[in-house]
């Protein structure tokens, strides 16, 4: 009798334990499948690819690396925040190179939609364009056309 | 004094700021550069990159327009690779010389054709009339008919 419930008693957790996790006890060696589907990575929102930019214009070291980034960065399909065009201004000035800068508002000009657009960027930029000294190149060249 | 300003001048001398181009470049030496930029020998190209990059490292309000004009020429001027595939009248040039050469063509396949020989004998109407007669003579295929006329 008193066996018999102790018995029981040791049993019990076994019993509940199958009762619980059947499948697993009854397939122990199944494997995990993990698929590394494109959809699986977390996409970029905006704000993130402004930040992330921000970062690298500020650690551009060289003329190579600075149009490299300009070039990663107008490879989207958006446009980079006036922020980030500041940046890339910055970093222009400090590896000291001119058309680089001029060029960036020419891809500017290029990347937005309309001239409204590129306008509103212009009025944006206009202070630090005036502390650079960057001309666009329709200044530049305004003579000429 | 003397050993003073000697060791001022050999500071300048090192030093990488003093040496920043104070005045600016003249007009004759940087203006102009997309007609003769590509005929200036490698030395000058060199050198002039050199200088106009010193006077980049200045603040750059005080570019002159030229220098402007010619830095944003040797970075991203049409020259180089990035000349352009045609060049203004290149387009016109090629249709004239499409248009010119298939004339040229159909002109030399005329003068060559009327050199050749005549045709033969059994391709004009007469004879092929006459072929009619005689297959009708002979009652040739009553079907289909045996015109020979082409």
């Amino acid at each position: 009798m008193i066996s018999s419930s102790i018995r029981n008693a040791l049993r019990a957790p076994v019993a509940a334990r199958a009762i619980v996790r059947p499948t697993l006890a009854s397939r122990p060696m199944m494997m995990r499948f993990q698929r590394n589907y494109s959809s699986d990575h977390h996409e970029e929102t905006f704000e993130e690819f402004t930040v992330r930019y921000e970062k690298e214009f500020e650690n551009a070291y060289d003329l190579f690396e600075v149009q490299r980034i300009l070039n990663n960065c107008f490879s989207y399909d958006l446009v980079p925040a006036p922020v980030v065009i500041e940046k890339a201004l910055q970093a222009c000035r400090r590896v000291n190179d001119y058309p680089t800068a001029v060029r960036t508002f020419e891809a500017l000009k290029h990347k937005v939609e309309n001239n409204t657009q590129y306008e509103a960027y212009l009025e944006e930029l206009k202070d630090v364009r005036k502390e650079l000294g960057i001309d666009l190149k329709e200044q530049l060249y305004a003579d000429e056309a | 004094m003397f050993r003073q300003s000697v060791a001022r001048l050999a500071i300048r001398q090192q030093s990488t700021v003093a040496k920043a181009a104070p005045r600016a470049l003249s007009n004759s030496y940087v203006g102009s550069l997309e007609t003769r930029w590509e005929s200036l020998p490698k030395e000058d190209q060199t050198t002039l990159i050199e200088e106009l990059k010193t006077r980049m490292e200045g603040p750059w309000q005080e570019l002159t327009s030229a220098e402007k004009k010619a830095a944003y020429y040797i970075s991203f001027g049409e020259w180089g690779p990035r000349r352009p595939l045609y060049q203004p009248g290149d387009k016109s040039k090629i249709l004239w010389g499409t248009i010119g050469g298939l004339f040229a063509g159909f002109g030399l396949f005329a003068l060559i054709r009327s050199f050749a020989a005549e045709g033969p004998t059994t391709m004009n109407r007469e004879w092929q009339d006459a072929s009619d007669e005689y297959l009708k003579s002979k009652n040739a295929n009553p079907f289909t008919g045996h015109s020979q006329v082409q």
